[in-house]
């Protein structure tokens, strides 16, 4: 095969917050740097411009927000099945460890990507694979990972619509999430 | 990246997939060998699909290379060169998505990255590496 160039192992996309900053900003450039009207945003300072009478703040708005939100449950609640499970069979920890640790890089890329930090929501937000039940035969080693499969499997299906609805800006790494899912289900 | 080189830079990787199942396959037992088939169909499946989306865009569409450096000589090497083959195709594929707004080509390269990924694990799995699956698929 040809060599190819290293690749950075995130989404290099620099300058990739410019689509959440609305042209409503006509503050002086001098004395408010993007830096400064991203920091705002986050804290909900958004009446950071109203010094000339004629402006009008607009709230910053995240085109993928919502599924940007739903992407952080669904990791979220795959973390917290794997967790039950290594806690109620710890016999599986072996077979399960690696891909729980692949959620948690899901979830942090997934963070890192955020254009304005929030907390993840509980697992029970719309959209979210349901927790593993807590039933007598969860501790069935073979059952447990069957459930996780399917976990992994619609996860993976809505990460992948998710993909494809989004910005590009979070559409690739929707589609990696999917597609680490999809193999998860291919080999556990 | 803008689409159009996205487009091309997948075109190619999907010729060298082609021609490394090719080589690869003959290295292969019964267990792998029928997997190497179905994915050296799904890689003609994706270039076809590929070279529509470029005439459909009045671009050029490439031929694959007369060759390419691949060096096979054991089961070991052809699992390996598989792994390699579905990575890189999935860093193409993931160019694509970050490269276009167009429903069909998402429809088109969301796919194509999972189902290198999901090559890419079994082939793993096959070759006894662990873990057999990586976080994000198509980052290299």
């Amino acid at each position: 095969m040809e060599p190819h160039a290293p690749r950075p192992s995130s989404p290099p996309r620099e300058g990739g917050l410019g689509h959440v900053l609305p042209r409503v900003w006509h503050c002086d450039p001098v004395l408010l740097t993007r830096r400064d009207v991203l920091a705002a945003a986050g804290l909900g300072l958004t009446a950071a411009c109203t010094s000339g009478a004629h402006l009008t703040p607009t709230p910053v708005v995240d085109p993928d927000g919502a599924l940007h939100t739903a992407a952080l449950a669904r990791e979220a609640a795959l973390l917290a099945a794997y967790d039950d499970v290594l806690t109620t069979t710890p016999s599986l920890a072996a077979r399960l460890s690696a891909v729980r640790a692949e959620h948690a890089e899901h979830l942090a890329a997934l963070q890192a990507l955020r254009p304005t930090p929030s907390p993840v929501r509980s697992p029970s937000t719309p959209g979210a694979p349901s927790p593993v039940p807590r039933t007598s035969d969860r501790t069935d080693p073979a059952t447990a990972v069957l459930r996780l499969t399917s976990l992994e499997r619609t996860s993976a299906a809505t990460h992948a619509s998710a993909a494809a609805a989004a910005s590009r800006r979070l559409a690739p790494l929707l589609a990696s999430l999917a597609a680490s899912e999809s193999s998860h289900a291919a080999v556990l | 990246m803008n689409e159009s080189e996205a487009l091309a830079s997948a075109l190619s990787t999907e010729h060298q997939a082609i021609y490394a199942y090719g080589v690869l396959g003959a290295h292969l037992d019964d267990r792998t060998r029928s997997p190497a088939l179905e994915a050296f169909d799904a890689h003609r499946r994706r270039r076809d699909a590929l070279l529509a989306a470029l005439r459909t865009r009045r671009l050029p569409t490439p031929g694959p290379a007369a060759s390419y450096d691949v060096t096979v000589a054991s089961p070991t090497q052809a699992l390996a060169l598989a792994v390699r083959v579905e990575t890189e195709v999935g860093v193409r594929w993931r160019d694509v998505v970050g490269a276009t707004d167009d429903p069909r080509l998402r429809a088109l390269s969301i796919p194509a990255l999972q189902d290198s990924a999901v090559r890419a694990a079994r082939w793993r799995r096959a070759a006894g590496t662990t873990p057999a699956t990586v976080a994000l698929p198509g980052t290299g």
